[in-house]
């Protein structure tokens, strides 16, 4: 019987050139067994015991036809990207999940054995030293899923603040930006910052400054997915998400396989968004004057409700529904009316809901749009790329509760 | 071809050079032992896998060294894991600075083998120890016993064995001594 079979799997299939001549006596032990005492304080380093998987809590299970839906555990695949900790242990990597409704999703953790997962520090299970392998149930409740657009390319990229652990399940101490009077905070030692995602296809290099170099980042082709871990002490919590990685800092370039790059060389002031190379829009083959209808704004108490026939089909996340509204007068921000957020049928009525603020009265307007979803399932922040169904005009401030206005899509 | 099991450890360790199945066959045959003694010492099954995985490897990379006119096999593959502890305990970390050179990547041990190690350390580390001090003097072996394995304090034991705490402290640095000899095959 053998006890650690990989072990001895390792030694015999050493290459034979690889284990140098050490000459010399082996020399004798200061102590022989009096090391027992000293070894409560030694540091195991070449050896990661497996812990159980970790899962989400029950009440997170997702429903497979809306928002995100569900990660499709057989999608998953742990990309050959690896990038060491500053601190040592298992090196960092990125698994692609696929879910029910369309999405790709980007996780991040440790990787041992092909396999993708958190150490159990940082008040992670018990801070038992182990690794444990990340269910991908957790892939939809990160801020990692990307819309693919219309050549099934996904971009997108993620700035997050965490810690040397990973990041998934709940903690018993507090992260960077999180406050609980009743939690100690995780080692400072341990912060990290955490860029990574997918720059897509056409993408060749993209180079970050670390320590006043400018250093490519290695790319995973063809996704070009990319991850850069670094130990930095933060204040902030939380992750920035976009389609493409910010230039700045820590990026400088991003250079195209047709030999451009942005910014371009020479220019000045390199901070700035890039747009995502070779995105295919999934409205590209829509005609904009085909998709208006006539909308049905009414008001049920402080309710605004507006509802319409679907001229398009969404059966995944990559578009959804949505609408935004303002008051004349009383209150002049944009108001977003939450998205559809789920699977619609062409022809089927959809209707978007949103409780008015108080103290706004007056008459609202508002459009609705068919938009992508770039980043993720729709949030109510609106923006990127949509086309206008219809627009709505509805008085707000009489008695009635149910008086409705009709108007045409334009 | 020979097989494997008919060769003794000294020609094993001189044909691993050429042919790393014969350092399987090596492996295989004192894994158990080094994982227990180990174990001994560190009493943790992690720290036994670590710096059993250290020792192989380091043995792996100097077996070409071997010389069977100075020892045993496994006299000798039990000095290097004395060397890789002691190391080892000085860093306070496992050294692994063999597999480095090695390309071999972090053992991962799951759950049920680390069970099965420290069920290795619990029924034979002990009795592994035991067999070692029962070679030594008994006063050097109750010294090593009170001092090393329980980690009692030197003028604790001196107190209880009603003498001083410097015979306490020879007692027990003779008996290190003796054992290393005896492990090691020193000659006194």
């Amino acid at each position: 019987v053998t006890y650690l079979p990989q072990l001895k799997d390792q030694l015999v299939a050493t290459p034979l050139e690889r284990a140098p001549r050490r000459s010399g006596r082996v020399v004798a032990a200061a102590v022989a067994i009096g090391l027992a005492a000293a070894a409560g304080a030694l540091a195991a380093t070449g050896v990661i015991e497996i812990g159980t998987k970790v899962e989400p809590p029950g009440h997170l299970r997702p429903n497979p036809n809306t928002g995100s839906g569900v990660a499709e555990g057989t999608s998953a695949r742990v990309l050959p990207l690896r990038v060491p900790d500053p601190a040592g242990g298992p090196p960092w990597g990125l698994q692609l999940v696929t879910t029910s409704r369309g999405l790709t999703c980007v996780q991040l953790g440790r990787v041992v054995d092909g396999k993708l997962g958190v150490l159990g520090q940082d008040g992670i299970a018990n801070n038992d030293g182990r690794f444990h392998e990340l269910s991908t149930r957790f892939a939809t409740l990160g801020p990692g899923c990307a819309a693919p657009d219309a050549a099934g390319n996904a971009f997108i990229a993620i700035d997050s603040r965490g810690l040397a652990s990973g990041e998934g399940p709940r903690r018993s101490c507090l992260g960077p930006g999180e406050s609980d009077p009743g939690r100690e905070r995780c080692p400072v030692a341990d912060h990290r910052r955490f860029l990574y995602g997918l720059v897509g296809p056409e993408v060749s290099e993209l180079t970050y400054r670390h320590r006043r170099r400018v250093r490519p980042v290695p790319l995973s082709e063809p996704e070009g997915a990319y991850l850069v871990v670094l130990a930095e002490r933060q204040r902030g919590g939380g992750a920035a998400v976009g389609r493409s990685p910010s230039m700045g800092h820590p990026f400088v370039r991003l250079t195209y396989r047709d030999g451009t790059s942005c910014p371009p060389p020479g220019a000045k002031g390199t901070a700035r968004q890039c747009d995502p190379s070779g995105y295919r829009s999934l409205l590209a083959g829509l005609e904009p004057e085909s998709l208006r209808r006539p909308l049905r704004a009414a008001l049920s108490g402080r309710r605004l409700v507006v509802s319409f026939r679907a001229p398009v089909g969404i059966d995944d996340a990559r578009l959804s529904y949505g609408a935004t509204a303002h008051f004349d007068r009383s209150c002049p921000q944009i108001y977003f009316v939450p998205s559809t957020n789920r699977d619609v049928r062409r022809g089927a009525p959809v209707t978007l809901e949103m409780e008015l603020p108080p103290r706004c009265h007056g008459t609202i307007r508002g459009v609705v749009r068919l938009s992508v979803n770039a980043t993720g399932p729709p949030v109510p922040m609106g923006g990127g790329e949509s086309i206008t169904i219809g627009r709505f005009v509805r008085r707000d401030g009489t008695k009635r509760s149910t008086q409705q206005d009709y108007l045409g899509g334009n | 071809m020979e097989p494997w099991s008919a060769i003794s450890d000294e020609d094993l360790l001189q044909q691993a050079g050429k042919d790393r199945a014969a350092f399987g066959e090596l492996y295989e045959r004192h894994e158990r032992a080094l994982l227990g003694f180990l174990g001994a010492a560190t009493r943790r099954a992690d720290l036994a896998a670590d710096l059993t995985a250290e020792t192989f490897a380091r043995a792996l990379e100097g077996c070409a060294g071997f010389d069977s006119e100075r020892g045993s096999a496994r006299m000798w593959l039990f000095g290097i894991a004395r060397n890789v502890l002691a190391g080892s305990a000085r860093r306070g970390r496992v050294e692994s600075e063999a597999r480095r050179r090695l390309g071999l990547k972090a053992v991962t041990v799951h759950p049920d083998q680390l069970d099965a190690i420290e069920t290795l350390i619990a029924c034979e580390g002990d009795a592994l120890v035991e067999d070692w001090l029962e070679d030594l003097p008994s006063d050097e072996a109750a010294a090593l016993r009170a001092r090393i394995l329980d980690e009692r304090g030197y003028a604790e034991i001196a107190a209880e064995m009603r003498c001083s705490e410097a015979l306490v402290r020879k007692r027990v640095s003779r008996g290190l001594l003796r054992l290393r000899r005896q492990l090691t095959g020193e000659s006194t």
